[in-house]
């Protein structure tokens, strides 16, 4: 038996929820079939009857000779519900149309219906091969039922069915639109991380590769001067040099802290490890908070986007131990493979509630940078029990 | 004798405040702007020690460095940097030099860490000037 995922119309909780719902009040089994007349669905609610005939393995065809008829409707007029019997045992059936298309049918039985005579039900329990009293028996229990409310039932049915269908395609139809839109916003995203990530990287060197080092200059300039003048300049005059040349010797502090900042130009000088090493040392230097880097079997070249991406992810997960795990020891590991590089950033903090955290925005940025390279990020963690934060990418080629 | 020395720098106003410093003293023998070019004017001019930047194109000064080393393990080396994180530092020594300099303190420490460095010594490598 196909299981109803395999057509999206089909494959939905609304069918199995509503035919379930259906079946128990009207006491019938549910069948449904798609446009060829395999079965997709069911059965659903197995009645007295139906569960007697599989138990003897019988089948009197009619669940698929109704899906069959109703499947060779046309459309031109909405077409009918469908009544098959065989020796006073009947099912009923509706083809299901979605856009004036028949895309299946859904089928429901078996019952004896009212006024059916004792010599069929004797036939029938011969075809069968079951004892006449048992399936008296059974039949009594189900209750005949009278044609017209078969009918209903069918009716029931079909409104149902193609109610459910126009559901489905509209839901579909909006997933679609959806993960168009989703893929979209990814590339948008993607772009935007790269654009930024480049122009900052410009910015970076412009201010390392030009301005820190004509103010290195202006500050070796001054030291020239003053050292020159010695003993023929007054004491004060001196004293404003040195103002100047501490001033710039604070300028260029700075301003290495702003291209640092923009971009880390220690991933291209000295490498990841390198990175991430210098990374923990500023954690910990600034937070005094205990905190460990190691590495284990490192590529001996990581990519320049790898690097970057696992660089921008550590520095992310160590702001969020900065603010969410204060007093907490934080060990930050990097390995790798052949084929991918992992990095895990683990604290012993107060841990958090996986159902809030993961809406932050911090995260969120996290899992975009890692998807960018077609990596992902989990992250683990439970009240009182720390938090791990874990990347992992591919090696790729150097973008 | 006078000692010799190279100069593997980028920017050229720094180039050219290396040389006047530097030239009084000892005989500067090359001044070239990248890894690669330090490596082949070593073979050719056989320095006592080289002036190292880091971020440099072509090849970087920590990559010709470590080559450096291994090649020509008689050569000195002093980083001069812009790069202040500690995590330079231990990179330089691990490459085998024997001095770190910021380039805004080249005016005043300049020649003392080379003539350090000459004499044996290291200068500049277990202090830190971290942010």
């Amino acid at each position: 038996m196909r299981t109803a995922a395999s057509s999206p119309l089909f494959g939905s909780d609304h069918w199995s929820r509503a035919l379930e719902s259906y079946a128990k009040a009207t006491q019938l089994t549910i069948k449904m079939f798609d446009v060829d007349a395999a079965q997709i669905l069911g059965p659903v609610h197995a009645t007295p009857l139906f569960q007697l005939f599989e138990e003897k393995g019988y089948d009197p065809g009619i669940f698929m000779e109704c899906a069959q008829r109703c499947l060779s409707q046309t459309t031109d007029v909405r077409p009918a519900v469908m009544v098959s019997e065989f020796c006073g045992l009947a099912v009923i059936g509706t083809s299901l149309v979605l856009d004036d298309q028949i895309v299946g049918a859904a089928v429901g039985g078996y019952v004896l219906v009212d006024f059916c005579q004792a010599s069929e039900a004797q036939r029938l329990a011969q075809n069968s091969g079951i004892k006449f009293e048992r399936l008296w028996r059974v039949t009594r229990e189900q209750k005949p039922v009278p044609k017209q409310r078969l009918l209903l039932d069918g009716e029931l049915l079909q409104v149902l069915g193609d109610a459910i269908l126009k559901e489905n395609s509209r839901t579909r139809q909006y997933g679609t639109a959806l993960s168009q839109t989703e893929a979209q916003l990814r590339a948008l995203t993607a772009r935007l991380l790269t654009s930024q990530e480049e122009e900052r990287r410009r910015l970076a060197r412009e201010l390392h590769d030009d301005v820190i080092q004509r103010v290195a200059a202006l500050q070796n300039q001054v030291v020239r001067l003053r050292l020159g003048a010695e003993g023929s300049v007054d004491g004060r005059t001196d004293k404003e040099l040195e103002v100047i040349e501490n001033g710039l010797a604070t300028m260029a502090d700075d301003m290495r802290s702003l291209s640092h900042g923009l971009h880390p130009s220690i991933l291209d000088d000295l490498g990841l490890e390198a990175g991430l090493k210098q990374l923990v040392d500023a954690f910990r230097e600034q937070t005094s908070q205990s905190a460990q880097f190691k590495a284990q079997d490192i590529p001996n070249t990581i990519p320049q986007v790898n690097a970057t991406t696992l660089y921008r992810i550590a520095q992310e997960a160590l702001n969020n131990a900065r603010k969410h795990a204060v007093n907490s020891s934080v060990v930050v590991t990097l390995s790798g493979s052949s084929t991918e590089l992992r990095l895990m950033i683990e604290d012993d903090g107060p841990g958090f509630n996986s159902s809030h955290t993961a809406r932050g925005l911090g995260l969120i940025s996290m899992r975009e940078r890692a998807d960018l390279v077609g990596g992902r990020v989990i992250v683990t963690g439970r009240p009182g029990r720390g938090t791990q934060v874990e990347a992992i990418i591919p090696m790729c080629e150097n973008l | 004798m006078r000692a010799r020395l190279v100069i593997a720098e980028d920017y050229e106003p720094t180039q050219y405040i290396l040389r006047r410093l530097l030239e009084p003293h000892y005989d500067v023998v090359a001044v070239v702007g990248n890894g690669r070019a330090l490596l082949e004017a070593v073979e050719g001019q056989h320095p006592n020690i080289v002036l190292l930047d880091i971020s440099m194109p072509i090849m970087n000064g920590m990559v010709a460095a470590k080559r450096l080393t291994e090649a020509h393990p008689e050569v000195k080396i002093l980083f001069i940097s812009s790069h202040a994180e500690r995590v330079y530092i231990e990179e330089a020594c691990k490459v085998g030099a024997s001095g770190y300099l910021l380039k805004n303190y080249v005016e005043r420490e300049l020649l003392n860490a080379i003539d350090y460095i000459l004499s044996g010594g290291t200068y500049g490598l277990t202090e830190s000037r971290d942010q």
